[in-house]
């Protein structure tokens, strides 16, 4: 089932924007700090408190993405309609431009487990993530993108690369794809696959989103790492390589620096996404070029 | 194969219980399946212990 955009009271524009958390509110609202758009997780304001009152105020300055973790497209389970609910009411009262969630589970047995879960990669799962993408769509009327989380295990029963899984649900459902760059570093170096032939698998037309955040190194016996997506730290080179690797295949895109752990200053995210600015200047420029040549 | 219900059942119970149940699932790839599932493990117990320490 496709789904078109609805109309969203400003569109996000194919440059920087951060996280929003709530230590940033004030300074945000004070200070309107030079970034095209903010991004905030719409479980933090499901409640009708101060937050969502903050940000009444901070969406008339500012395009909103709304990031969903609760939602667990990826159970077998069906989908708790209330939280679907909750989702509804957020995105009624804020108007993003994006909305997006995870491809992954969270709730099994009427539990809730608070992390992003990974999925076996098989064809029923890919049935599940459809069926609940197109449930979510239908239930907003409007599009969401769906984001590749970094994973630490894999399942002996997998028989469909993540890749190619995330394409198939953007392919079978019309969701964009929210391409988070670190965590395809982070899941390739704890794999071992080739994090630039995930980039090249991944359909350009779909892709509505990147990602950019830090993470972090755990050492284990025998010399081996596992990579930790913990959001915690500035973006490392080989990850600002492999977005510029993204910009070219996908053009410029909404990019979002992602912070949760240990939050910095707002100085330090604006400076993050300053980088991320540039290398989406520099994309704008090569496909003007190329539309000029 | 097991079903996906079968997999998220068996993951949830290893996560919560530490019974080892979905470890003939995982691959170990040169790292003991509960190794694995310990990062899991790990945010999860860290964000609940957050939500009680704001709540």
């Amino acid at each position: 089932m496709s789904h078109q955009p609805a109309a969203a009271c400003s569109p996000i524009p194919a440059r920087a924007g951060i996280g929003l958390r709530f230590q940033h509110h004030q300074a945000v609202i004070e200070d309107k700090p030079q970034v095209a758009w903010l991004e905030v997780h719409t479980e933090n304001y499901m409640g009708c408190g101060a937050p969502l009152r903050d940000l009444d105020v901070i969406r008339r300055e500012y395009p909103i993405s709304l990031h969903g973790v609760g939602l667990s497209l990826g159970s077998v389970e069906r989908l708790d309609l209330g939280h679907l609910a909750c989702v509804r009411r957020v995105a009624e009262r804020v108007e993003p431009a994006l909305v997006s969630e995870h491809l992954s589970w969270s709730t099994s047995g009427g539990v809730y487990l608070a992390d992003l879960l990974p999925l076996p990669m098989t064809e029923e799962a890919l049935e599940a993530v459809c069926h609940h993408v197109d449930q979510t769509q239908s239930c907003l009327r409007r599009r969401i993108l769906v984001e590749n989380p970094s994973t630490y295990l894999r399942f002996r029963h997998s028989t469909i690369a993540e890749w190619e899984f995330l394409a198939a649900v953007a392919a079978r459902t019309g969701c964009g794809i929210l391409c988070d760059v670190n965590n395809i570093y982070v899941s390739a170096a704890n794999h071992g696959w080739h994090a630039s032939d995930y980039l090249t698998a991944l359909p350009s037309s779909a892709v509505g989103e990147i990602h950019l955040a830090g993470h972090s190194i755990r050492e284990l016996d025998g010399g081996r790492v596992l990579r930790i997506d913990d959001h915690g730290s500035r973006v490392i080179p080989e990850v600002w390589q492999l977005y510029s690797e993204a910009l070219s295949l996908f053009g410029p895109v909404p990019t979002l620096i992602e912070w949760d752990t240990d939050v910095p200053p707002l100085d330090t995210l604006l400076d993050e996404a300053a980088r991320a600015e540039a290398l989406l200047r520099c994309a704008s420029e090569s496909v003007a070029r190329a539309d000029a040549a | 194969m097991p079903t996906l219900l079968e997999i998220q059942r068996a993951v949830r119970r290893s996560l919560l219980a530490q019974n080892g149940e979905a470890d003939a699932y995982v691959v170990p790839d040169g790292l003991a399946p509960d190794a694995r599932l310990s990062v899991y493990r790990n945010t999860i117990h860290g964000t609940l212990t957050t939500a009680l320490r704001l709540s």
